[in-house]
């Protein structure tokens, strides 16, 4: 009968892949797109700091140290005290033992410990020693951490481009340069300048660069923490 | 022929969608409000700790706060949960229940994970976040890549038999026989209607969608655990993580709203019948692979 001669015709194994056919097509295509096409970086940060870096400059106007303020926020200086074991007291602060321990706890340093300081001299990166003098306190809730950091190999300024980043490279903490730079030292020619992250300007800059992140085969996001830095130079006569 | 142009027709629009909505401003907006409603919770924790009266509500709605916004961000099953509202027959109720239930479901997982990591292994802080982060997630976005996936299969099982149905009422017209529309005769089994299969009512696939998005608790519900446990307010904290668990509910349930409204919409312009229930199928297919994709994608970033 003609109409099961049609129902076997449309039930024919062929002609389901014809059928489906355009829309298997679609199925290529949306994964080719999901390979080929860039991923959006999914990076927001989840922690916030305010701060900024002081540059110590020793004799003959060599640059010596950097002195790095992180101001961090209420919810995570609760979680920090936390991870370290480390209760407020029922004024809402810390008692001096209890802080002096905290310092103690704070200053075990992992050997790739980053410290959102990334300075680099005519453009070339110069390598940092790990913190010492921290001091901590809590003001309003909030952890005031300072520390200095050496330079392995003290370098010399005089008008040379120094920079330091102030970023966390996952961008997991989000720093930013509050405080004003200070230089610490006899030197009297040298002037610093912040220059703030400024999404407007740079975005033509960034998509490019999460684009060309997004085909990266390696995991991780590397260094998007830059992409969004705060910036402070130095120049120095 | 028309399917393909129904296809390219929704994937025209859901791009056009995409790049004329500023999604970075709102994702900024949220990150700054989530800051805000986090120093509000630890403002409230201090309190606490010095016994001011009225610390716990402060706790409480700060977290329910932090919930909604947090939601706006990667997790919660914004996704899926658009997906399956834009892509399947599902009734909004049902779609409201599924959306309270995973965050709920969600809170109660980060409550069980971190008070029992605490309490049995004696894992630290940063282990529990770790696992949450590096461990479940990924499970997560497998999980959801996989009920979008179900989604595609059934919708491409759903379109197959729509369009066979509808050769058959085409030819059957034509020649004024047996009249017989596969969906409705009811005098001999078909196995699932299309409108059956474009559903999502079985109890074993709403749970399903549940766990997918509740595998991974919310890293703000993990930090507040964790603080809660050292800071001895041991259920305040489990109170407030439920609450943020609400406030994540509120957000997921306006997806869920917003996708159902929107699939009423893009169905509401086709006048022919049969044309309706093709493109219902088609939008599941559509959406079944948008959820795998974006599910995907987060992987990626996780791993």
């Amino acid at each position: 009968m003609l109409i099961d001669r049609n129902v076997h015709r449309l039930h024919n194994p062929r002609n389901h892949l014809r059928r489906k056919g355009p829309v298997l097509g679609f199925v290529t295509m949306i994964f080719m797109a999901h390979t080929l096409l860039p991923v959006t970086a999914n990076a927001h940060p989840h922690v916030f700091v305010d701060g900024g870096v002081d540059f110590v400059i020793g004799q003959q106007n060599q640059l010596e140290a950097l002195q790095v303020t992180w101001l961090i926020d209420e919810f995570e200086t609760l979680y920090l005290l936390s991870d370290h074991g480390f209760s407020l007291n029922s004024k809402g602060g810390l008692d001096e033992s209890v802080r002096k321990e905290f310092i103690r706890s704070l200053s075990d340093w992992p050997d790739h410990f980053e410290g959102a300081s990334h300075l680099s001299v005519d453009g070339t990166d110069i390598a940092l020693n790990l913190p010492i003098n921290l001091d901590a306190q809590i003001l309003n809730g909030r952890l005031l951490l300072t520390f200095s950091r050496k330079l392995a190999l003290p370098q010399t300024v005089e008008k040379q481009e120094v920079e330091v980043g102030f970023y966390d490279s996952t961008y997991y903490y989000a720093f930013f340069v509050k405080n004003e730079p200070k230089i610490v030292g006899d030197n009297q020619n040298c002037i610093t300048n912040v220059l703030p992250f400024n999404p407007d300007t740079q975005e033509k800059v960034l998509l490019g660069a999460l684009s060309k992140l997004g085909r990266e085969e390696t995991t991780g996001i590397a260094d998007i923490g830059a992409l969004f830095a705060d910036r402070i130079q130095l120049r120095c006569e | 022929m028309r399917i393909v142009i129904i296809l390219v027709l929704i994937l025209v629009l859901m791009f056009l969608i995409l790049i004329s909505f500023d999604f970075d401003d709102v994702m900024w907006w949220a990150v700054q409000k989530q800051r805000e409603f986090q120093n509000q919770m630890a403002t409230a924790i201090r309190l606490l700790r010095m016994g001011e009266p009225g610390a716990l509500a402060a706790l409480f709605t700060a977290a329910g706060a932090y919930g909604f916004v947090h939601a706006v961000g990667p997790g919660h099953g914004k996704y899926l949960i658009g997906g399956v509202g834009f892509g399947t027959s599902i009734p909004v109720f049902r779609l409201l229940a599924v959306s309270v239930a995973s965050s709920i479901t969600q809170s109660l997982w980060a409550i069980v994970l971190v008070f029992g990591g605490f309490l049995i292994f004696e894992v630290s802080a940063r282990q529990m976040t770790a696992i949450a982060e590096n461990y479940l997630a990924p499970v997560s976005y497998l999980a959801i890549a996989c009920v979008g996936l179900i989604l595609v299969w059934r919708g491409l099982i759903s379109l197959q038999r729509r369009i066979v149905s509808q050769k058959i009422n085409e030819h059957q017209h034509e020649h004024d026989e047996h009249q017989h529309d596969h969906e409705e005769c009811g005098c001999h089994a078909h196995g699932p209607s299309p409108t059956q299969v474009a559903e999502l009512g079985s109890l074993r696939e709403l749970l399903a969608l549940i766990f997918s998005i509740a595998i991974r608790p919310c890293t703000g519900a993990i930090f507040l655990l964790v603080i809660a446990w050292q800071m001895d307010f041991k259920l305040a904290g489990a109170i407030a993580v439920i609450i943020m668990g609400l406030g994540t509910a509120c957000l997921t349930s306006l997806v869920a709203i917003s996708s159902i409204a929107a699939r009423g919409i893009a169905f509401l312009s086709a006048g022919k019948t049969n044309i309706i229930h093709i493109m219902i199928s088609a939008s599941q297919v559509l959406a079944g692979f948008f959820v795998v994709w974006i599910s995907i994608v987060f992987f990626r970033i996780a791993i």
